[in-house]
């Protein structure tokens, strides 16, 4: 019986994505995706791989345990220009490794430093805003978080209201900012403020990075269904902010937003993670029984098991499409809205076997061993727990990042010219 | 057995309304997640109160307390409590226990247990799978031993719900020396009976079961008796999504004609009405096919087993659909725990577990 090989699948498209003859990359893809997985089977510390068995919930200081190991090796800014302490590499090199680092179960990269406010910065920042705030990016020696989403302003960010008034070398921000993801955790905040009241609201964005320790800020838990503590309200009252926290010029805001967007394209389908949840779902079905089978050996769960193969070859080819264009010089663009749209379905589908495998032997939800190591009585298998947790929590994945419906919505102006 | 004898219109819609006038007085969030700190994550004063109004006896003999109702008759209870996103074990009692009970002969322990659960004192609960919720009866390990005059009984049930509060349990075992399987009534106190209890995934209380040489009354032996409690359970199921699913698209429609982006309420845009038009026809289906399924149980048509499969595709695939879609047009207020709308996810999700999923129904069907 042939099983498909998710190993086999990525390398050749990964290949196939530097197959112009004027693009021959300068790494070679099948080697450094073996080079990845390796170091991640290597060096993640066992105690993390214990957790990531376990589906259990990494900490603040697990996650940023791993993020200094991969900096080491030089891989957590590898993405970043060389000037900026990073190694140049292009979108497939990049992609590759997140690929990798999903597939081996490491502590999920939170994008907010690494991938957002950092490359901001870089790109649209002062030499001074680069000197104080990059190293801290790159040595995890600073958190960040998003304030975009306000309770007013969810798909339609543009009519964001927080508010920044400017009084010589500081601005007064006053607003709310909501589900603002580990700001429980978070040094800093990229936030986007109204500065200016021009026609078109976009124009009247900025953006401001904003010391979550300053007086007036306050970070209010949002207790969500998965039952886990990650989001956030960050009440913003009167807080006071230096100017030179102003990133680029007053109404740059939506500038920075769009190229943060961009840059989120390729990382938001989650490849690594489906292959791996894809083989958990096997792992479990294999050793959870079905009156008097295993799950894994049911005609129904093989036919379902085909249906998700199908779907991640699918996404695969998608994104490796992408990358390749993207590897040779094309913008992912509103195209990759797509990648977006079948990322969050792929995990969704995947979820929705993964809990009813579970189910067969009853869902008990003990949330006390999402993110703790439970040696109480326990119901069903040490991953349960963890598992259930990121059913209920993929739920937010067509939602959040500008939701399944706007990425449809973007689709159809900007590529079916609707 | 006494035949049920439908309930009249004029009755039937003075259910109904009093149904939805306690969920509204008396089971709002509120009122929902203080019942949900109870040890049992119910409350057994309500149960109770439950009992008091009648509604616990509706399709129980009359000479046993009841009103002698037929199952049709009992769906607005089973959807109310779908509705009201009811803690409290309807199913359980009134479609697993019952199911079984009514389907043995009059005696003394049987019309004892049934006239308890009428008046809402009797909390039995239902303990029959072991290793997985698919367990048919040959596959069971738990077994009981002939003593004098009595069983004992030895073995393990899972996730059994409502047995911490329960004051009695019944519980299926294979007789040493026999074929078959066979229903027993262990009391609530009775010794050699550990539990070990643990939240399940809409925030309600299931239980693992020890039994050391139990002491336990035989109901019944043979198949019948478990089949008559998870075909009765299996209708009232459906019938509580079905309800499930009527509030979800209620909120949901309120929710988008409220919600403005983009300068005016979600609910004009096009696409997001097609898919609450959808959404409703989903509900309407597994309401007609709940009732249909429920009228060939009181008719006792042959081919109910069949009907039962159908059931479990349509309910299962029309909930997964519209609990889901009810989060996503939530936005992402549909992730937080203020609003109800995950919990109806929630509720969805174990029903499911309990009576599998759509694909395992369907290769039954295809197999049959």
């Amino acid at each position: 019986m042939s099983t498909y090989d998710s190993r086999r699948g990525g390398t050749a498209l990964a290949v196939a994505a530097t197959d112009h003859p004027d693009m021959q990359p300068a790494f070679d893809p099948q080697q450094f995706r073996a080079e990845v997985r390796a170091f991640c089977r290597d060096s993640l510390p066992p105690d993390l791989a214990a957790k990531s068995r376990r589906h259990e919930y990494f900490s603040k200081e697990d996650r940023i345990r791993w993020q200094r190991i991969l900096h080491a090796r030089g891989w957590y800014a590898g993405h970043w220009p060389q000037a900026y302490g990073g190694q140049g590499w292009g979108p497939l090199q990049r992609f590759i490794c997140v690929e990798e680092l999903e597939y081996t179960g490491t502590p999920w990269l939170t994008h907010f430093g690494i991938s957002f406010a950092g490359p901001v910065i870089y790109t649209f920042g002062s030499d001074s805003q680069k000197q104080r705030y990059l190293p801290g990016i790159l040595n995890s020696d600073t958190w960040w978080c998003q304030g975009f989403s306000e309770p007013g302003a969810g798909s339609d960010l543009a009519s964001l209201r927080t508010r920044a008034v400017r009084h010589g070398d500081h601005y007064r921000v006053t607003g709310q900012k909501t589900w603002t993801t580990m700001a429980q955790w978070s040094d800093m905040m990229f936030c986007l403020v109204r500065t200016g009241a021009e026609k078109r609201p976009q124009q009247g964005i900025s953006f401001l990075l904003i010391d979550l320790k300053s007086p007036g800020v306050t970070v209010r838990p949002i207790a969500t269904i998965d039952r886990c503590h990650h989001i956030n309200e960050v009440f913003l009252d009167d807080v006071e902010v230096p100017v030179g926290n102003l990133v680029g010029r007053e109404g740059d805001g939506w500038t920075c937003t769009k190229f943060i967007v961009s840059n989120e394209r390729l990382l938001v389908t989650e490849l690594g993670k489906a292959k791996r949840l894809l083989e958990e779902l096997r792992v479990l079905a294999a050793m959870t029984r079905d009156g008097d089978r295993f799950v894994a050996e049911t005609f129904s769960f093989r036919r379902r098991l085909a249906e998700l193969e199908v779907q991640l070859a699918t996404l695969e080819a998608l994104a490796y499409a992408a990358v390749s264009a993207a590897e040779g010089g094309v913008a992912p663009g509103p195209a990759a809205s797509v990648l977006k749209i079948r990322g969050s379905e792929m995990q969704q589908a995947i979820f929705d076997a993964i809990i009813e495998v579970l189910g067969h032997g009853g869902l008990a939800f003990q949330t006390e061993a999402i993110a703790a190591e439970c040696h109480a009585y326990r119901h069903g298998p040490e991953s349960q727990a963890g598992l259930l947790f990121e059913h209920l929590h993929s739920r937010a994945t067509s939602i959040y990042g500008g939701s399944n419906e706007i990425q449809r919505h973007i689709l159809a102006k900007a590529v079916l010219g609707l | 057995m006494k035949t049920a004898r439908p309930m009249d219109a004029a009755s039937r819609a003075m259910l109904e309304d009093s149904l939805e006038r306690y969920s509204r007085e008396h089971y709002d969030r509120a009122a929902w997640r203080a019942f949900g700190r109870e040890p049992d994550g119910y409350a057994t004063a309500v149960w109770a109160q439950l009992g008091e109004f009648g509604w616990l006896g509706l399709g129980l003999p009359e000479e046993l307390g009841g009103m002698g109702a037929s199952l049709c008759d009992l769906l607005p209870l089973a959807m109310a409590a779908g509705r009201g996103l009811w803690r409290d074990p309807v199913l359980e009692r009134l479609g697993f226990a019952s199911g079984a009970l009514l389907a043995l002969p009059p005696g003394a322990l049987r019309d004892r247990l049934l006239a308890g659960i009428a008046e809402g004192r009797e909390r039995l609960a239902y303990a029959h799978h072991e290793r997985s919720l698919a367990d048919a009866a040959a596959t069971l390990t738990t077994r009981a031993e002939a003593r004098v005059g009595a069983h004992v009984i030895t073995g393990g049930k899972s996730f059994v719900l409502a047995a911490v509060s329960s004051t009695g349990l019944l519980v299926s075992a294979r007789i040493a020396g026999s074929a078959d399987p066979g229903l027993f009534y262990v009391k609530g106190d009775a010794p050699g009976l550990t539990l070990a209890a643990y939240t399940t995934v809409d925030d309600r209380v299931a239980a693992d079961i020890r039994f050391t040489q139990t002491p336990a009354e035989l109901l019944a032996a043979g198949t019948a008796t478990l089949n008559a409690a998870h075909t009765r359970a299996a209708i009232l199921a459906a019938a509580q999504a079905a309800g499930v699913l009527q509030a979800v698209n209620t909120a949901t429609l309120a929710h988008l004609k409220t919600r403005q982006q983009f300068g005016k309420p979600l609910a004009q845009f096009q696409a997001l009405q097609h898919r609450l038009v959808d959404m409703h026809i989903l509900q309407l289906e597994s309401a007609a096919l709940v009732q249909a399924v429920a009228t060939a149980y009181d008719a006792q048509a042959p081919h109910l087993e069949r009907q039962l499969w159908q059931l479990r595709v349509q309910s299962a695939r029309a909930a997964r659909v519209v609990t889901q879609q009810g989060i996503q047009l939530h936005g992402a207020m549909g992730m937080t725990d203020e609003l109800p709308i995950g919990d109806y996810y929630k509720r969805i999700l174990l029903l499911d577990s309990l009576f599998g999923s759509a694909d395992t129904a369907l290769e039954r069907l295809a197999a049959a």
